[in-house]
Formats: structure tokens, C-alpha cells, sequence
């Protein structure tokens, strides 16, 4: 009974971390980078790389379509693949479960279909053994080649993404952002600015 | 219950929004300066000695090999050799967690007084005492050449830009108040023995301090206190910084990146993504990232970085400024490490060791140490080989290679590819036996202390980061390294330059075809003569893997610094081209500011980054004075207006009517408005 007692409000902080999470996944959905200024949100980003090509040639999104609380229950993780040209057949698929993870429904490698620009296609696969309970991760990766270059670029969720600390960095400069909104509006000064992207050197 | 459940919940967001604890779960990070560095020296009647050492261990290569060549490396188990944490902060805390005595370690790692020498004391008072020990260091370095300035290592390695959180580690002696007590404390690589793992920090930390060790033994008597202010280094396990450049950015999809914050010193270093160290691009234990993060910072305080950015793949000829800055890093990372193994590897596997040691620029991804690790090559590049035959990547069958030039057929073309320009670096002040298959013959001597003179910013120096240098290029910087020998540059560089990475310097002859000069190095000057200069302009056919390949930099344009005191009384500049042979372009005048950023024409891209579509970029905040109209003669006028103590680049820019089919070559003089020739001047 004690446990239990310490369980429901640890479950309800976990719901109210969630919460807060997804809030900001929600609010700042609307300043994600657009396929229009793709080239404009990625050309700093440039490490020496395959993974920089793919970028200019298709855009991935992943998310837990329903994350599990326990280890025994099935969450589903769902991937989206919008072409921004087209894009042959032929590039390599492949899911990367976490340690210990049971595959219940879908393919764990497989083909990317031939794609039109602005075409999308979706992959989903349903799990066990990937939820709240431990932070974990589901990778989603496409390798091939396409106009005799190498793709090779993956995305990652988390199970816990609450626990990170990108989520940090976006929830509190989004925070900023706001502040420096209603400061404006009070003619304040805005604060700084995290980077200037002028000064980022790779 | 309903209400109890919205109340929770609204609780619940609340803690996780102002908790300043852990940083995680949070909506907002604690906020918080740097802890105060601990400079005291306590002085303890009858103090028991604190002995011991600090050490950390990181993440050694797998490497895989074929005959005489390493062919690729990921991370593995860690090393066994603990590595010393030198020079490091210590504070001893009592168990009222008062600071009760602060050191530093040596450079063995053993725990010392501040002034790294006597023992540590602490109080004689019996109890359990706390060694800390930090990834921060303020410490002179002793042993310098006869006659060199003393300069700092004066560094901090942090987990976040908000918290100022230094890197710590930590180990409880309980002191009976006599005698001595004996401390080890590690830093551990896998995340099962430091969640944290703070042997990513300390590998960073360890970096840092070794670099700064082998700068100070390989200048001579240049001074490098430009070394000596403050360096913050941020780093957290299992975080991509990028997330600070672009924090609205999806998390699951950016890419990974370690950087430099240009004029803040201030270096970035990817941790991973979303928690994830297993699998994921981390640059905590890639040492040659790191350094060459740190080469960035080397060059923007003691040199001068006028790289402004922008993309680099390693398989285009790109802007030599960025080619410049990026092969100085790369060079930078590969080139400490092979002549400090000692310190940043000395497990480093006896199979890389006996294949000439190290050569590489190495970038990996996760590790492979157990099941649920996949440790994976995210880029590896040998500076040993030959820039005819460099480095491939396999797709689907057909070979990429990294920064391939051609000496003889394209002279000049290594200035404007990074990678090339690492090479050149590389093998021209290092040892190497080029058994690898393909590598070439480096100098064979050690020639640090040359690049260093020709790089530095020392007002009385002759290095290309002096203010009379503006656009830095590796044109610029051979030019300059000539001038270190006095003008008598040893010929194993020079023929490393001539024949195998294309970076001939500004007199070589494969510049001159038929009496014409068909390439003139960036950012050369441009001066009165009094006879007509034969130039030649020749771009290329819109075919093959060459980004823009309309707006190429080494083929379709020719740089001149215009230095406005240099030619006094000119008004106007003006540009007459004639055809030769080829395809139809346009030539412009474009001048630019100091800090411009390349306009590129090209509108559109394919996916192997050839130009698909184009059109003429007319204006920009860069460009001061620009003629793009149709034709082959044009001006530019009231340049005299211009600030004069200011640098400007003459941009003389071919611009193709129709995508060119063929390579094509255009003659062209430069003039004043009154006739008189202007030309690059003789000596770069």
C-alpha cells in the first residue's frame, strides 16, 4: 500500500511532465523549419557528410504515435517521409528497437517506395518493451544512393523525450521568445538571443 | 476528482517548470554564473597530507585494417591506461560541505597545493573530507622556450549554457586527523560507471590542455597569450548542441554538430541526441572533432578567422576562405593527436600504430561495447594520401572521393578544397613512412614552429592574421610560410604543393599558359602598371559532381584586394573581355566588403549539388559596387568614395548565358578611367 500510495502521484507527475512536454511540442510545431526554407534552416548545419544530402532531398518526422506507460504494453512509433524531389525507388529502411525490445507489428527493414515531390509515405511499427517506464530510444534510418550519391540520415525518438535536454533548451528559449514578445509590446529591451548563427563556426 | 486531477496536473507542470535541479524534466533550466574558482591556500596547523591522484579513462578505437591500411575505426570498451587530469582545479570540502583547502593537480595527475608543487593539506580535524576535483584549469605553464612569454591554459568544460555547471568528480576520504590520506578519483567512460560520463568532460578538458602543452613547445618564442583568455567549453552527455542554434527545431531530426562560437570563445561539443550515447553521432571522445573545434578558436584569437561559413562537404571546391579555416582545423585535430598519443590515447591499438600511427580526421557514431551499442564511421579521412587518390566513400558501387585534385590539368584548385588544404598541412610538417596504400611522402620534418609564424596575428610577426593580410587563404598562408624560410621554402613542401594537392604557390608557372595568366591567387593585389597584364579567365562546362559549378570559384572567378591607397586617384574600374573559346557568358565586376559572404547565382540544386537553375544576383549588402550587365565590358565607378582604410574584393565573375557545355576561356584587361592598366601586383 505504501507504494501504491507513492505510485499514483508519481504517475500523476510523470502526467503532468508529459503534459508539459507535449505543450511545447504543440506550441513550437508552428515555428518548425518549412520544406520552403529547408535549405535556409539546414545550410549551417554541415558537418562533412551523406547525412547533409538527404536533407536537401527528403524530409523525415518521427514520433510516438502512443507511448506505453509499462514495458509489457505496446507503444506505436510512426515515421513520415515527405519527398522535396522525387525520389526513385530503391533506398534502404531500417528500424533500430531498443535493447531488449519485441517487435508486435510491422517491418523492421524494408524499401522506401518511389516518391513525386511533395509525396509522402508513412511507416509505423508497434512494440514492446519501449515506454515511459525507462528512456529509451527508436531509431529510423534510410541509407542508399541516389544520383550517385550516398543518403544516409536517421531520426531518433525517445521513449521519455520530457527527460531531455533539448526539451529543456526548446521549452525555456521558447519562454525567452514570449518574454521578449511582451516586452516588445511594453517597449523593454529583448533579451539576448541564445546564438547568432553568423557566429557559429563548425 | 476530476478537479484533483487538473490540480495535479497544473502542480505537476508548475515543479517541473521551476525545479532548478536537475535540468531535465524542467521547463526552465537553472540559471546560474560559474562557480567562483577556488584560489585560496589554507594554511592548516599540524594538516594531515592529502596524496593521490585523478585520472579518467575514454572510449578507445576499433580499428579494422587490410594490408597496410586502416580502414576504418569506431568506438569501443574504454582504455585501460588511466590518463592523467592534469593541471586541474581541486577543492577539498569538510563535511559541513565548507571548502577547506583548494589545489591543482600536477602533471601526472597527482593532487597538489595551488601552487601544483607542495603537498595538499587539509585540517587536522578527524572526518570525512570531499576531494572534487574540476574539468577547469587557470594555470601557467612553466618550461616554456628561453625567451617565450609565459601564457595561461585557462579553460572550463561545462555542462550547459545555463546552469554554468563545471564538470566535476568526487570521492569522500574519511581523515582520522593524522598523517596522510590517499584520494583516487576517476572519471569513468561508460555511462554505467558515471551516468554523467565524466570521462567525456575530462577527454575534452584533456584535449584542450595537451594542445596548448604542444603549441607551447612548438613556436619557438612566438607569443601566445592570445591563448590566455578564458575558453568555456560546453558539453553534456546525450545532448546535440545544435538545439542552442535552433531551439524551435525538431530534436528528433536536427543533426548532430560540435561548433565554435566565433569572437565568444567559446566551444560546443556534441554529447549525442535525446539522451542517446549509444547510437548516435557523439563527439565526446572523438578527439580529432574536438581539436578541431579548438583549431577554430586557435585561429580566431591568434590568428584571424575570416571564414564566413556556410556548408562544407569535403568533395567541392568551396570558398577558400572556408577552406581555409576548415582545412586549418581538420589539419589541426589529425596533426595533435599523431604527435601526442602519449597523452590523448596511450592505448591507441598497436594495429593503428604500426600502419604509421595516426593520420586521420575521425568523426564516429555510438560505440560498440554490448548489446543495445552500435558504434558506426561517420566520416574518416587519412591526411596521408595523396590528393590525386584521396579517400572514397562507396555508393552503390561508384566511388566519391574527398577533395580530389589534379596538379598538372586544374594548378591552384587545393586552395579552394578543405580537405586538400588539410592534406597539404598535414604532410608538410609531420613524419610519415606513406606505407598506406596511395599516401604520399610527407616533409619529414617538423615544421610547427614555421606555421605558426606564417598563421599568428603578432604585430611584429609576419603571419598572415596581421590586419595588412585581409582574405586569408591557404594562397596566402603558403605565401606567407615561404616567407618564414626567408623566401627559400624547403622542397618537400613546395612538392607536396606542386604535385600532389594542386596548391601551387602565387609564381608558379603551371599559372601562366602561353604568356597569359590563367589563375591569380585569392585576394592578390591589385596595382597602376604600366604595361598591359595578359589575364584569363576560363570556366567550365556545367557537367560532373562540382557544386555551382556555374559560379566555381577557382574557374569562373578571379579575387583582387582592392586597397583603395595602393591605387590613388582611381575612380572607376573598368573590365574589357574577349571571347576566346567555349560558351557564351557574360564577365561582371562585383566589388565586395571585407566580411562578404559569396552571392552565388545558382537558384537551384540537384542532389548532387549540381547548379539546375540560375540567374544573376545583382545586389547584395556585401556587394559596394557591381556592373552585371550583358557583355563583356564593364565598370565600376566612384570607387574613391569608398572608406579607404577599408579592404574591398574585386570580384571579376563569369556568368554563362546558357548552361555551358563546353569549357570556355575569355580573355580580359583591368583599367582605370583613364586608360592606365591595373594588374595583380608581382609579389603576393
Amino acid at each position: 500500500m505504501p507504494n501504491f500510495k507513492f505510485l499514483k502521484p508519481a504517475a500523476m507527475i510523470t502526467a503532468g511532465a508529459l503534459f508539459g512536454y507535449y505543450s511545447v511540442q504543440i506550441i513550437t510545431a508552428s515555428t518548425q523549419p518549412t520544406s520552403q526554407n529547408r535549405f535556409l534552416a539546414s545550410a549551417t548545419i554541415s558537418k562533412l557528410g551523406n547525412e547533409q544530402f538527404a536533407r536537401s532531398i527528403f524530409d523525415i518526422k518521427i514520433q510516438n504515435e502512443k507511448i506505453a506507460e509499462t514495458t509489457e504494453e505496446t507503444s506505436i512509433v510512426r515515421v513520415s517521409i515527405q519527398a522535396f524531389q522525387k525520389l526513385p525507388a530503391g533506398l534502404i529502411f531500417t528500424w533500430h528497437l531498443p535493447k531488449d525490445a519485441e517487435l508486435v507489428e510491422g517491418s523492421l527493414t524494408g524499401l522506401v517506395s518511389e516518391l513525386d515531390i511533395d509525396q509522402v509515405e508513412e511507416f509505423q511499427i508497434k512494440l514492446k518493451g519501449y515506454s515511459q517506464a525507462e528512456q529509451t530510444h527508436v531509431v529510423f534510418a534510410v541509407k542508399g544512393d541516389m544520383l550517385n550519391t550516398a543518403i544516409d540520415r536517421n531520426v531518433i525518438v525517445s521513449s521519455r523525450p520530457e527527460d531531455s535536454f533539448e526539451y529543456v533548451v526548446q521549452a525555456y528559449e521558447k519562454s525567452k521568445k514570449e518574454v521578449d514578445t511582451n516586452n516588445k509590446k511594453l517597449g523593454k529591451a529583448a533579451s539576448k538571443r541564445a546564438f547568432d548563427p553568423n557566429d557559429v563556426v563548425f | 476528482m476530476i478537479k484533483k486531477i487538473a490540480t495535479t496536473l497544473a502542480l505537476s507542470f508548475a515543479i517541473y517548470g521551476c525545479s532548478p535541479a536537475a535540468n531535465v524534466g524542467t521547463t526552465s533550466p537553472s540559471v546560474a554564473p560559474e562557480v567562483e574558482e577556488c584560489v585560496t591556500s589554507s594554511t592548516h596547523s599540524l594538516p594531515v597530507i592529502a596524496n593521490g591522484s585523478a585520472n579518467f579513462f575514454k572510449r578507445n578505437v576499433i580499428p579494422s585494417t587490410s594490408g597496410s591500411n586502416v580502414t576504418s575505426m569506431i568506438l569501443g570498451a574504454p582504455t585501460t591506461t588511466p590518463i592523467p587530469i592534469q593541471f586541474a582545479e581541486i577543492r577539498v570540502l569538510n563535511s559541513s560541505g565548507q571548502v577547506v583547502q583548494c589545489g591543482k593537480t600536477n602533471v601526472t595527475g597527482s593532487l597538489k597545493a595551488l601552487d601544483g608543487v607542495s603537498d595538499l593539506r587539509i585540517p587536522n580535524v578527524p572526518g570525512n573530507y570531499t576531494f572534487q576535483v574540476l574539468a577547469r584549469t587557470n594555470h601557467t605553464l612553466t618550461g616554456l622556450p628561453t625567451g617565450k612569454t609565459a601564457f595561461k591554459i585557462y579553460a572550463s568544460v561545462k555542462s550547459d549554457i545555463y546552469s554554468n555547471e563545471v564538470h566535476a568528480i568526487s570521492q569522500v576520504i574519511n581523515s582520522t586527523g593524522v598523517g596522510s590520506v590517499t584520494a583516487t578519483i576517476t572519471a569513468y567512460a561508460r555511462e554505467s560507471e558515471s551516468a554523467e560520463i565524466r570521462g567525456g568532460a575530462f577527454n575534452i578538458y584533456n584535449d584542450i590542455v595537451t594542445t596548448y602543452k604542444y603549441i607551447g613547445q612548438n613556436t619557438g618564442t612566438s607569443n601566445l597569450t592570445c591563448l590566455s583568455p578564458k575558453l568555456e567549453v560546453f558539453w553534456r552527455a546525450g545532448f546535440n548542441p545544435a538545439q542552442y542554434i535552433y531551439p524551435s527545431s525538431d530534436p528528433s531530426t536536427l543533426g548532430t554538430l560540435s561548433f565554435y562560437l566565433r569572437g565568444l570563445n567559446q566551444l560546443f561539443i556534441n554529447g549525442g541526441r535525446l539522451g542517446n550515447v549509444q547510437t548516435q553521432d557523439t563527439d565526446h571522445f572523438d578527439d580529432a572533432v574536438i581539436i578541431h573545434e579548438l583549431g577554430h578558436r586557435v585561429e580566431d584569437v591568434c590568428g584571424k578567422m575570416d571564414s564566413p561559413g556556410g556548408t562544407h562537404f569535403g568533395l567541392y571546391r568551396i570558398d577558400p576562405r572556408l577552406a581555409w579555416s576548415e582545412g586549418w582545423g581538420n589539419f589541426f585535430g589529425a596533426h595533435m593527436i599523431r604527435n601526442n598519443i602519449a597523452s590523448i590515447n596511450p592505448d591507441l591499438p598497436s594495429t593503428v600504430q604500426s600502419r604509421d600511427g595516426w593520420l586521420y580526421y575521425l568523426d564516429t557514431s555510438g560505440y560498440q561495447d554490448g548489446s543495445g551499442t552500435s558504434g558506426s564511421v561517420y566520416i574518416m579521412v587519412n591526411l596521408n594520401r595523396s590528393g590525386t587518390n584521396p579517400e572514397t566513400a562507396l555508393v552503390g558501387g561508384q566511388l566519391r572521393y574527398y577533395d580530389r585534385v589534379s596538379p598538372a590539368s586544374n594548378p591552384g584548385e587545393g586552395h579552394y578544397r578543405e580537405v586538400s588544404i588539410a592534406r597539404s598541412l598535414f604532410k608538410g610538417t609531420n613524419t610519415c613512412t606513406a606505407t598506406c596504400t596511395s599516401c604520399s611522402s610527407c616533409a619529414n620534418n617538423s615544421y610547427f614552429e614555421n606555421y605558426w609564424k606564417a598563421f599568428e596575428n603578432d604585430p611584429n610577426g609576419i603571419g598572415m592574421g596581421k590586419s595588412v593580410y585581409p582574405f586569408r587563404s591557404s594562397a596566402r598562408f603558403y605565401s606567407r610560410l615561404n616567407q618564414t624560410f626567408s623566401g627559400s621554402m624547403p622542397p618537400t613542401i613546395d612538392n607536396i604543393l606542386d604535385t600532389d594537392e594542386a596548391q601551387q604557390r602565387e609564381s608558379n608557372s603551371a599559372y601562366t599558359v602561353s604568356g597569359s595568366r590563367i589563375s591569380v591567387p585569392y585576394g592578390i593585389k591589385l596595382v597602376p602598371s604600366m604595361t598591359v597584364c595578359n589575364l584569363k579567365i576560363q570556366p567550365i562546362a556545367s557537367a560532373g559532381l562540382t557544386t555551382d559549378s556555374n559560379m566555381d570559384q577557382r574557374y569562373s572567378n578571379h579575387f583582387y584586394l582592392v586597397d583603395l591607397t595602393s591605387i590613388p586617384g582611381v575612380t572607376r574600374i573598368n573590365l574589357t573581355a574577349n571571347k576566346i573559346s567555349g560558351s557564351n557568358h557574360d564577365i561582371d565586376l562585383v566589388l565586395y566588403n571585407q566580411s562578404y559572404k559569396y552571392t552565388e547565382d545558382c537558384t537551384g540544386k540537384n542532389a548532387a549539388g549540381d547548379c539546375t537553375g540560375y540567374q544573376r544576383a545583382a545586389s547584395s549588402s556585401d556587394m559596394v559596387r557591381t556592373d552585371r550587365s550583358a557583355g563583356l565590358v564593364k565598370q565600376i565607378s566612384t570607387i574613391n568614395s569608398l572608406d579607404p582604410s577599408q579592404p574591398y574584393l574585386l570580384n571579376v565573375r563569369s556568368f554563362p548565358t546558357a548552361l555551358p557545355v563546353s569549357p570556355s576561356e575569355y580573355s580580359y584587361i583591368l583599367t582605370d578611367q583613364s586608360g592606365g592598366y591595373l594588374c595583380p601586383i608581382s609579389n603576393f
